[in-house]
């Protein structure tokens, strides 16, 4: 089975490589470079928040994200950011803690998690 | 009579008040999620699928499907009030929906939209009903050989639901094959692409590749991409004429059986279906200079058609266990999470599972209908939201459900991963779907063709001697390769060079 997928893979892959070298441009490469940047710092962000999370806990790591992405990449201001971040941390952890009763990681600060 | 107690059954089940209430936090759920530019209905039942774990199974694909149908009426006030489709589907509805709200028909326009779901969802429920029973006991005699078999035409079929190219969609479901091989392989036991990883010898999850591709490379791709104004409607607009029903109702039937039985094939699915009846309207109307203006039989004949898209797409879904559309593979996923595998044999082992399903679909339409004629205005206000605030709490949804997938923060790592991975598959036009339906029918595909292939003492020649198969395969290699025999033959009769058509078909 993976051999005959990854022949499968190459082949399809080599199409796509022959379709686009014969079509000249790529349908796909639509320009959108103008968002490019702020979507590279949406992934840092996210990726940060990940790391923090078996540190600092998960709701409070990804609620920093949301009031990071409100106030930096999208210059909301810094009450309306910190309301968004603690009040999405805050119903995540309702409804999903509470409700649903998914143990989400402490972080070291918290005893057992 | 038989089929009458199963439709009871069915009803009685979807009635109970649990499922009731959760069908109809789905619709309102889904709603608001259609309505959202960008997220579509498989991004929406991907993203609330983790919030049904701790459910029944019937109670959960009700919630499930209930988003379905929400996200379709949802994208429908989108598409109408701020030109911006919400989903795949309703991108048709933008063209007459959206000129019949600038010339202050907004309300007609929505009104005409939900009752033309509701009557299509209730033709084709109907058509479901009576047509399931019919493809499972058809399905029955199908043994490993022709299940493989159908899978592989199941495949075949994602070029319908590729948008630009041939080439991409088939690459992009080998590429989900591939990651369905993760793990131990099921027949020897051995560990295959683990790299030593314990992590990965259950494979890769697809829910939580399914959020990634879908949810957070949809959010990704949306960022910094603000919404428009959208156009007031008031409650008393929401009426229509007898003119406009008069010039709507034949729209609605023919797109009605329509989106049915396109959504019947497997990878047609929904949006097809919309594109197909638009056409159809506008070659059949009386007035087709209207058309382009603002004609509202283009409304009401694409929206009746998405909807009984949806439901033809269960047929192959609920009875053969392959999915007709990228949004039905995600909940075949689901069903696949809860224990349940779909197939000939479902219909008879959950007959309560399946009938309340399908009862629950018009149940789901109804309260749809009753919310969205008065409401649609009240809806739209969330549209006035800025997608700025709005994009980082979907964010954190993402990441909290593919953390509660499995309790492990392994999800989180696959789900990001997955979204880099899907924003450049998106921005340069590669589809997502395939890849879901190559992870989900993988691990199903490798066990049918294990089970053919110690039929056969080893050997695959047993696929010679079963004619089903044989001329499953056959369908198969038509789908794949027909487009291209039939470009090349018109190429000829034609006997000019260039590719107009191969153009045409990258810009739909």
């Amino acid at each position: 089975m993976p051999f005959a997928v990854g022949l499968l893979l190459a082949l399809f892959g080599g199409l796509v490589c022959v379709q686009a070298l014969w079509g000249g441009r790529g349908s796909g490469e639509a320009g959108e470079s103008a968002g490019g940047r702020s979507v590279a710092a949406v992934f840092a962000l996210t990726l940060l928040a990940i790391l923090l999370t078996p540190v600092i806990g998960f709701l409070p790591a990804f609620g920093l994200l949301v009031f990071a992405l409100a106030r930096f990449v999208e210059g909301e201001g810094w009450t309306a950011a910190a309301l968004l971040g603690a009040g999405g941390a805050a119903a995540a952890w309702a409804v999903f803690v509470l409700f649903l009763q998914i143990p989400l990681p402490g972080g070291v600060f918290v005893a057992g998690g | 009579m038989e089929l009458l107690d199963q439709i009871l059954l069915g009803f009685q089940t979807a009635l109970s008040p649990v499922n009731l209430a959760y069908c109809f936090v789905g619709v309102v759920l889904g709603t608001v999620i259609g309505l959202l530019p960008g997220l579509g209905s498989a991004t929406g039942v991907a993203l609330l699928l983790p919030l049904t774990l701790t459910l029944e199974p019937v109670t959960a694909l009700i919630m499930l499907a209930g988003i379905y149908y929400g996200t379709q009426y949802g994208a429908t006030i989108s598409s109408v009030l701020i030109a911006t489709p919400g989903d795949s589907a309703t991108v048709v509805t933008t063209i007459e929906g959206y000129r019949l709200a600038r010339r202050g028909r907004a309300g007609p326009a929505l009104a005409v939209a939900a009752i033309a779901s509701f009557l299509a969802g209730t033709i084709s429920i109907v058509l479901l009903m009576t047509l399931a029973p019919v493809f499972a006991s058809f399905a029955l005699d199908f043994g490993p050989p022709e299940m493989a078999a159908l899978m592989v035409l199941g495949l075949a079929g994602v070029i319908g639901f590729t948008g630009s190219s041939r080439a991409k969609g088939l690459a992009m479901a080998a590429f989900g094959l591939a990651l369905a091989t993760v793990g131990i392989d099921p027949s020897t036991g051995v560990e295959r692409f683990t790299f030593g990883n314990v992590q990965l010898l259950g494979g890769i999850g697809f829910l939580e590749v399914v959020i990634g591709l879908f949810a957070v490379a949809e959010v990704m791709s949306a960022v910094r991409r603000g919404g428009g104004e959208p156009i007031r409607t008031r409650f008393r607009d929401m009426l229509l004429s007898r003119e406009d029903w008069r010039r709507s109702r034949g729209a609605i039937a023919r797109g009605g059986l329509l989106g049915f039985f396109l959504g019947v094939l497997p990878g047609a699915g929904a949006t097809l279906a919309s594109f197909f009846a638009y056409d159809v309207e506008r070659r059949l109307s009386r007035r087709r200079d209207e058309f382009g203006k603002g004609a509202i039989e283009g409304v009401a004949g694409p929206e009746a058609a998405n909807n009984a898209a949806v439901n033809g797409a269960f047929v192959p879904t609920l009875t053969l266990g392959i999915p007709g559309s990228g949004t039905t593979a995600v909940l075949l996923g689901a069903f696949l999470l809860f224990g349940i595998q779909p197939g000939p044999l479902l219909l008879e082992e959950q007959p309560q599972l399946v009938w309340g399903l399908i009862a629950s679909f018009y149940i789901g339409n109804l309260l749809l209908l009753l919310l969205n004629l008065p409401l649609a205005p009240l809806f739209a206000s969330i549209l006035r939201l800025r997608y700025g605030l709005l994009y980082p709490l979907i964010l954190l949804l993402c990441f909290v459900g593919a953390y509660a997938v499995e309790n492990r923060m392994w999800g989180v790592w696959i789900a990001f991963a997955f979204g880099v991975i899907g924003y450049f598959m998106k921005r340069y036009g590669y589809p997502a779907a395939p890849v879901v339906l190559g992870l989900i029918l993988g691990p199903m595909l490798e066990k049918a063709l294990m089970q053919t292939s110690s039929m056969g003492g080893g050997d695959f020649g047993i696929f010679l001697q079963r004619p089903i198969a044989l001329a499953l395969f056959a369908v198969a290699a038509l789908v794949v390769v027909g487009p291209l025999l039939a470009r090349g033959a018109g190429l000829l009769l034609a006997g000019r060079p260039g590719s107009a058509h191969g153009r045409e078909q990258k810009g739909g």
